[in-house]
């Protein structure tokens, strides 16, 4: 299998993140790598409006967002198709199989972990 | 002639119709006469008339009789023995002379009188007597006297003296009073006692008695009447036990038995009996007022009905368990009836064994655990929190770092945002809850970069608290502002001047919203400040915008930097 790296090229990743720093680091890392970046955003409201109104191949999902939990978002790209990973601080994830058997970073994420992973996504 | 022959006659019938045994005998001990009644004794039949008595077989040992028949001639003294026939009958013999109408010795009368009866009830007597004696000299624990009609001691026995001390000299003749307690006294509970036996027979006597030293000893006994066969009072007897020692083991038992109780029934925890398959023989006042139960109500399984039914199986399989390792540990909720919430309880319970280590019963109790298990599970997000927190934080310091350092900027630019993100968690954790106060915030951003130009600033508004996850942004974005203003604005300089006000504010939906003015004045501007657009302003506008819904009016104006800055309140 090809680096996982390449197939970000073109692509198009959301990002929900409610921190900004951190989202705006994941945003810089996925544009070097080549892709387009859609977001980031900070809550579960926004992110359902741009899934339905934008083509997406990828998405990184932070779990606790500022009033809510991300969960919504989730059931929506299920729905739509959309591989997601979970990128969060929480131990741990709600219990259904549906959202354990997503891959899960947990921060502080490296630059190259987050590339490899998501690269993966839109391999599979 | 006529008259001899008659008065023969009369002293025949005479002899004939008398029940008393009587021979005559003359000088020589020889039979002259006899009643039909001494045929009983003696083997006497008509012929043997003039036949000496010594020759007559006789039923009963009385060796002496001639001896003492002889005696009484030669003394003229009458002579008087018990004897014993063979078949156990008793006689009182008396041995008379008999003397003629011319008052001369003729012989002697001889009579048995059959007393056999008289002896036996003396020996019953005599018998009753004696072991009555032996029941009052041994009782030694029960003292008994008696006392005259007036309750003036009149027996004492050595059962008394142990009990109370005074010796037979000492006690009799004095008035029954003198055992009596002064405040038994008082209240006239001697003649009260005295009066109740006298009227219907007996008194109980139940109470603390004086002995002679002064000290007490608890009786229980009863005051008796004794009359006489004609039912006039004789005097009282009475009989008590001294129970001094078994009543002060009881007592100590009872103290004891009160301690237990008191501590059941004062602890905190539900306290209960069961026997080994957990059916309940009892429970504490505590488990009714708390489950509203009555005690009809939990014993045996009923005890399950205040215990969640989700719970139900958990508690009886941990029964089963118990039998197992001879203990009881579950957790199970219970149903509080004063607001009909189930609150968890640790239920622990113990067998109680006997002397020879038999299990009689199981003693266990049941406590509130809940606070205990919502702290544990606070505790448990508290820890979630804060790795989240911990882990976010690390995140934003690699992202400040790749922005500054790994951009080309100097280490400083890092390192001294870096400080600004510690202050503001310093004031998070120093504050103990999850908010900071926007002063506090302002004022240790100025306090380490203008210490000596406070004169020259202004800060003021009302108290607003933010929350943990503004904290950080606010905080970055003050940041910014001031070491912007170090640099090239109102802290830089002697002339310039900073106001830092804020106030609360109502948006369209009445919802509160936090509303900051930075104003800096008299700043002589530097061309270069007023076309710079670095990291600093992007992290004022966007960030605050980005996380927490803020809205940020940054402007150059001609003698300083103003910026307002809008937040929403969580």
């Amino acid at each position: 299998m090809s680096d996982p790296i390449l197939a970000l090229s073109g692509r198009r990743v959301l990002i929900v993140e409610d921190e900004y720093l951190i989202a705006h680091d994941m945003e810089y890392s996925l544009q070097q790598a080549g892709a387009e970046v859609v977001g980031p955003i900070p809550d579960a409201q926004q992110a359902l409006a741009l899934i339905k109104t934008s083509k997406l191949d990828a998405a990184i999902l932070d779990v606790n967002l500022r009033k809510e939990e991300v969960y919504s978002v989730a059931d929506k790209l299920s729905a739509s198709g959309i591989p997601y990973l979970f990128a969060t601080g929480e131990v741990q994830i709600a219990d259904r199989s549906d959202y354990r058997s997503r891959p899960k970073l947990e921060k502080p994420i490296l630059e190259d972990e987050l590339l490899r992973a998501v690269g993966k996504l839109i391999q599979t | 002639m006529q008259e001899l022959g008659r008065s023969n006659s009369d002293l025949k019938n005479f002899l004939e119709s008398t029940q008393i045994a009587t021979v005559f005998l003359d000088n020589e001990l020889r039979v002259t006469n006899y009643t039909p009644a001494v045929t009983e004794i003696f083997h006497l039949i008509e012929t043997d008339t003039g036949r000496p008595i010594g020759h007559i077989k006789s039923r009963i040992a009385y060796e002496d009789l001639q001896s003492d028949a002889r005696r009484v001639l030669r003394t003229l003294a009458a002579v008087e023995r018990e004897i014993e026939s063979a078949t156990g009958s008793h006689y009182m013999v008396r041995v008379l002379p008999y003397r003629s109408v011319d008052n001369f010795i003729a012989g002697v009368v001889i009579t048995f009188v059959d007393i056999t009866a008289r002896k036996r009830v003396e020996t019953a007597l005599r018998e009753s007597q004696e072991r009555f004696r032996l029941v009052v000299e041994n009782a030694q624990d029960h003292a008994i006297f008696t006392t005259d009609p007036e309750d003036r001691i009149a027996d004492w026995y050595p059962s008394a003296e142990a009990v109370f001390g005074w010796s037979a000299e000492e006690a009799v003749g004095q008035s029954g009073s003198i055992l009596f307690t002064p405040e038994d006294r008082r209240q006239h509970a001697d003649e009260k006692e005295v009066e109740t036996a006298r009227r219907e027979g007996s008194a109980p006597n139940v109470r603390w008695h004086l002995r002679k030293d002064g000290s007490r000893v608890f009786i229980e006994g009863t005051t008796t009447a004794l009359r006489q066969a004609d039912g006039s009072l004789r005097g009282f007897l009475k009989i008590g036990q001294d129970t001094t020692n078994r009543r002060k083991i009881d007592e100590a038992l009872r103290a004891s038995e009160m301690r237990q109780r008191a501590l059941i029934e004062g602890i905190p925890q539900l306290v209960w009996r069961a026997d080994e398959e957990g059916r309940w023989t009892w429970a504490s006042p505590q488990w009714m007022s708390y489950t509203g139960q009555a005690l009809e109500e939990s014993l045996e399984s009923g005890w399950l009905e205040a215990v969640h039914p989700e719970d139900r199986d958990v508690a009886m399989q941990a029964w089963e368990q118990a039998g197992r390792d001879g203990f009881l540990s579950v957790e199970y909720r219970v149903r509080r009836a004063s607001d009909g919430a189930w609150l968890w309880h640790h239920t622990r319970s113990l067998p109680v064994r006997n002397i020879s280590d038999r299990t009689v019963e199981w003693l266990g109790t049941s406590t509130d655990v809940d606070a205990i298990r919502q702290l544990h599970a606070r505790q448990e997000i508290l820890v979630n929190e804060l790795q989240h927190r911990s882990r976010n934080l690390i995140g934003v310091v690699t992202s400040l770092a790749t922005r500054t350092v790994g951009r080309g900027s100097p280490v400083e630019s890092f390192t001294i945002r870096l400080k600004a993100l510690s202050r503001a968690q310093a004031l998070l954790s120093q504050s103990g809850s999850d908010t900071v106060e926007v002063r506090a915030l302002v004022s240790a951003e100025l306090a380490a970069h203008a210490v000596e130009a406070s004169t020259r600033i202004t800060v003021s508004g009302p108290k607003v608290l933010l929350a943990s996850e503004q904290v950080q942004n606010f905080a970055l974005a003050v940041h910014e502002l001031t070491t912007n203003a170090v640099k090239y604005g109102a802290l830089k300089g002697e002339s310039g001047r900073l106001s830092v006000t804020w106030e609360l504010i109502s948006d369209e939906a009445g919802s509160e919203r936090l509303a900051l003015k930075w104003i800096e004045s008299g700043v002589d501007l530097q061309p270069e400040t007023v076309t710079r657009r670095g990291y600093g302003r992007e992290l004022i506008d966007q960030a605050l915008a980005y996380a927490l819904g803020g809205r940020t009016d940054y402007a150059l104006g001609a003698d300083g930097v103003r910026c307002r800055i809008e937040l929403p309140l969580v």
